[in-house]
């Protein structure tokens, strides 16, 4: 019997109009049905065995239904039991109102104390808020050291750490901290249901390290990592909670009793109370690694004290005896993270994602094989730099340095460089602003630091207009930047990235290829490498390219929200928007999101004249850019048929254009909007020359131009070839 | 304190906003549906601790009437309500499944093979192993359901999990009731067939 599922997502459609058809005919009569449609052998079998089943199933699902619905109220009753142990009407704190937040239900409860789900009055966000137990209620001392520890981890600001708000007393004194709350589930949740996919995994212990290491640079040491206090949110991004304030609280050892889920990721010197530093922390992520490959804990048993007797003297089953899928190099990691002597282990954080990560990398693609041995040395150098200063910054911060390293200019400039380099930062024109201060700040400290030189570059082909000048005369720094970058380390893989992000906007298409090929053969993950080859294919109409590349983008960074835009952008310049819309969909669930979604979705809406939908989904993921100047929401309305409005935006596109502001690239798209050619190809014309014109040329929103002979001078003015 | 007039309109601005096509919406009326769902369960549950509990279908109705009242709104408004519902529905009683398989067996069992759901199904009504093994494989299925045609996935979900009609599945999804009929029916034929081949 076949398994595999034949049909894929592109037959479906075709799949349910022949089901329609063919279940319709009593069943003598499908034969000839399915041969006047002259089926290939593949859809003709899947309808054939769906048909046959279809009475059976249907009978399946009858009785399924009925005896789950009848349960529906019991499930509910027993979530909610599940969710909050104690019934809320016995917790006096649900309904009241804590300095600003208004407490709305109880979400959980832990050693650590109960967690709420909270509105904040004042931000009018919902927030997660942690009233904490702390060990001697009545300690003012104690309870001042929790808080001081707190507020220190509150400072912590990393895309894999939870965000801490506040932290603060209740009037009874209890300390609580505020924190985002993210929907999504805990890790311990999610490995409830088995082991992950091998490369999920990885991923997932290369954002926990990364969330580690960042806390780690800051002396600060996690202490109880484990499942439950790591978040998956809904896009994939894993938040670790609760940094640095274990050591306060009574977990594990209470009048609760011990629970094996705690103690079972202590480590060997945690567990013998010897001293403990950032290695028990990695540890820890070594038995939460070996959980999500295996789906078990390598030290289990029912009692605690046989769980703490093996976690200092037994060692663990291999891994890759639990599972066969498991590659060599995720076993010997997994292995010398559980090594019982802490030396053994790696010295930091950044050691390990440099293992984690170089791992994928292994037997790729010839190009970077040839490129690896020396490549691995670099990375290796240069990972290494950023531990020894991790190291240096640290002592450097106790005034006990004695390490011979890195100049302190060089310490000062990756501090500032950390600062502007913020994922946050680069989602919104004000935090690109705030990150170009940084990267101009860190150049200025040390002016040989290739990295701040690339960011730069990205930087400036990212924001949309310049305080002065000219956005020709942006670009033209941005080269110099990222020609400064490559000058310094001809090696560093995203400083051919920047000058390939910068010559694709200046229209140089070939030359801006080979640098983003550079960069992948240097490192296949730099940061949006990838997604700027679909652009980049997309803008010289090549889309088979651009979807090869969106789909290896998104399969390399399935966590990724841009990889994911990119690839439904991808499907869309191939007329695949059925395929696209439920990506776009997922997009449009996150908070905020990515703002290039807008313009895709709403191109896939008005490919099916969905206009209503098209326009929302242009105002759904408008960031802070006032709607009335933007250029799809007017493309919408126009082709949406409310004129009026769409002539009102392109008016004030050409106030702002007239002022400086905005390229020429708005103003042509309102006008294709509204259907006025003649104005569109001139204002193309002159966006070639500002350089504002953008790829989405070649998306359907500009097909009729395309259709136009007009559109031959575009082409030729960008040096695009006709063909194909 | 907020009173019952302030929480019911910003269900009702929630619910227009799920109407219009704001994604971010469904979302946000989940939570509270999903709330009020285990509000009404426990509400019922101290009332009435041995009487007969609720079906889905039931339990929707009765959120719906609490969060907005009797009279005021159409069968459009209650019918995209019910498919935020059945959303919340899904979610409850995959967790529910989830719980109790943990409990029963504690890891090491081997889930249920179809054989033994069918027959379960036939005898025992109750929400037992196997039904509950079902309601995983079913959910699992539905995800890869949900990669092929994101429509029949959400009439699965209207359907199955929040009891709905084809009438109302269909004004909340905004297509035909002839479309509804076939996609509910070959979607049961294709999860039935990855269900049991999941389960073997």
């Amino acid at each position: 019997m076949m398994r595999e599922h034949r049909v894929e997502p592109d037959d479906w459609e075709r799949l349910a109009a022949l089901w329609e058809a063919a279940s319709a005919l009593p069943p003598d009569q499908r034969d000839a049905l399915l041969r006047s449609h002259a089926l290939d052998g593949a859809l003709r079998e899947e309808l054939e065995s769906l048909l046959a089943r279809a009475g059976a199933a249907e009978a399946f699902f009858d009785r399924l239904q009925s005896v789950v619905a009848e349960s529906a109220h019991t499930a509910a009753e027993s979530e909610h039991q599940a969710v909050a142990t104690a019934p809320p009407a016995a917790d006096p704190i649900v309904g009241r109102t804590v300095g600003h937040y208004h407490i709305e239900a109880r979400l959980g409860q832990g050693g650590m104390g109960i967690v709420y789900r909270a509105a904040d009055l004042r931000l009018r966000r919902t927030v997660a808020l942690k009233v904490l137990r702390a060990q001697a209620p009545d300690d003012a001392r104690a309870r001042d050291r929790l808080l001081t520890e707190a507020r220190v981890a509150a400072a912590l600001d990393h895309a894999n750490i939870c965000t801490i708000y506040e932290v603060g007393e209740t009037a009874e004194q209890q300390p609580f901290i505020a924190m985002a709350f993210y929907p999504g589930e805990t890790l311990e949740q999610l490995l409830r249901r088995g082991p992950l996919p091998v490369s999920t995994a990885i991923d997932y212990a290369t954002q926990i390290a990364r969330g580690l290491g960042a806390a780690h640079q800051r002396g600060i040491i996690h202490r109880d990592v484990k499942p439950a206090n790591v978040v998956v949110t809904e896009d994939g991004v894993l938040k670790l909670l609760d940094f640095g304030i274990a050591r306060h609280l009574d977990i594990g050892a209470s009048h609760d009793g011990v629970t094996p889920g705690t103690i079972a990721y202590m480590s060997p010197e945690q567990v013998t109370s010897r001293a403990v530093d950032r290695r028990s922390d990695l540890w820890s992520l070594g038995i939460v690694f070996y959980e999500m490959c295996t789906g078990v804990r390598p030290f289990g048993g029912e009692h605690a004290g046989a769980i703490l007797y093996a976690i200092v003297h037994e060692s663990q089953a291999p891994a890759q005896t639990l599972r066969d899928d498991l590659p060599a190099h995720v076993g010997s990691i997994i292995e010398r993270l559980l090594a019982k002597d802490p030396a053994e282990r790696y010295a930091d954080a950044e050691a390990l994602i440099l293992d984690l990560t170089s791992g994928a990398f292994k037997g790729s693609d010839p190009l970077i094989a040839a490129q690896r041995p020396s490549m691995r040395w670099r990375r290796r150098a240069a990972l290494y730099s950023v531990a020894v200063l991790a190291v240096v910054a640290f002592a450097v911060s106790w005034r006990g340095g004695d390490r011979p390293a890195l100049s302190e200019s060089r310490i000062a400039a990756q501090d500032l460089y950390d600062q502007g380099h913020r994922d946050v930062l680069f989602r919104t024109e004000s935090g690109r602003r705030e990150a170009l201060g940084f990267f101009r700040q860190a150049i200025a400290v040390d002016s040989t630091f290739a990295t701040a030189h690339a960011g730069l570059a990205h930087l400036l082909v990212m924001i949309s207009d310049n305080a002065g000048g000219s956005r020709r005369e942006q670009l033209t720094e941005a080269e110099v930047a990222a020609r400064t970058a490559i000058r310094l380390d001809s090696l560093h893989a995203d400083a051919h990235a920047s000058l390939g992000h910068v010559l694709l906007f200046d229209y140089r298409f070939a030359e801006a290829e080979v640098e983003f090929k550079r960069a992948v053969a240097l490192d296949a993950t730099t940061p949006y490498v990838r997604e700027f080859l679909v652009w980049l294919y997309i803008f010289t109409d090549r889309p088979r390219d651009a979807l090869a590349a969106a789909e290896r983008a998104a399969a390399d960074n399935p966590t990724s929200a841009t990889a994911i835009a990119e690839q439904a952008r991808a499907l869309l310049v191939n007329g695949r928007c059925n395929d696209a819309l439920p990506l776009l969909r997922r997009l449009m669930l996150l908070q905020p999101p990515p703002a290039r979604v807008g313009a895709i979705a709403a191109q896939c809406y008005a490919q099916q004249r969905m206009w209503t939908n098209a326009i929302d989904a242009v105002r759904g993921v408008a960031e802070q850019t006032p709607l009335q100047g933007n250029p799809w929401l007017g493309f919408m309305l126009a082709r949406g048929g409310e004129t009026i409005r769409g002539r009102e935006i392109r008016d004030t596109l050409l106030a702002q254009w007239r002022r400086g502001k905005g390229g020429a690239y708005g103003v042509a798209l309102a006008y294709a909007g509204l259907r006025n050619f003649d104005e569109a190809f001139a204002w193309l014309d002159k966006s070639i020359d500002d350089r504002s014109l953008h790829y989405n040329i070649m998306e359907p929103a500009f097909e009729d131009l395309r259709h136009d002979p007009r559109f031959d001078r575009v082409r030729q003015k960008l040096g695009i070839d006709a063909k194909r | 304190m907020l009173g019952e007039t302030g929480a019911t309109a910003s269900v009702t601005v929630l619910l227009d906003r799920v109407r219009s096509g704001d994604p971010t919406a469904p979302a946000r009326l989940f939570t509270v549906v999903y709330d009020k769902l285990h509000e009404i369960a426990r509400g019922q549950r101290r009332r009435s601790p041995s009487t007969d509990t609720m079906n889905t279908t039931a339990l929707v109705h009765e959120a719906f009437l609490k969060l907005f009242g009797t009279g005021s709104r159409d069968f459009k408004d209650r019918a995209h309500f019910m498919a935020v519902a059945a959303t919340a529905m899904r979610q409850i009683l995959i967790g529910h499944a989830r719980r109790n398989i943990a409990l029963k067996r504690g890891g090491g069992q081997a889930p249920a093979s179809f054989e033994e759901v069918e027959h379960a199904l036939q005898s025992a009504a109750a929400f037992e192993r196997p039904a509950a093994d079902a309601l995983l494989a079913l959910d699992r299925a539905l995800e890869r359901l949900q990669q092929r045609s994101e429509r029949q996935s959400r009439i699965v979900e209207c359907r199955f999990f929040g009891g709905m009609s084809i009438e109302e599945t269909a004004e909340a999804l905004d297509v035909s009731p002839a479309t509804v009929k076939r996609d509910w029916s070959m979607a049961q034929a294709w999860l039935h067939r990855e269900m049991q081949h999941e389960l073997g």
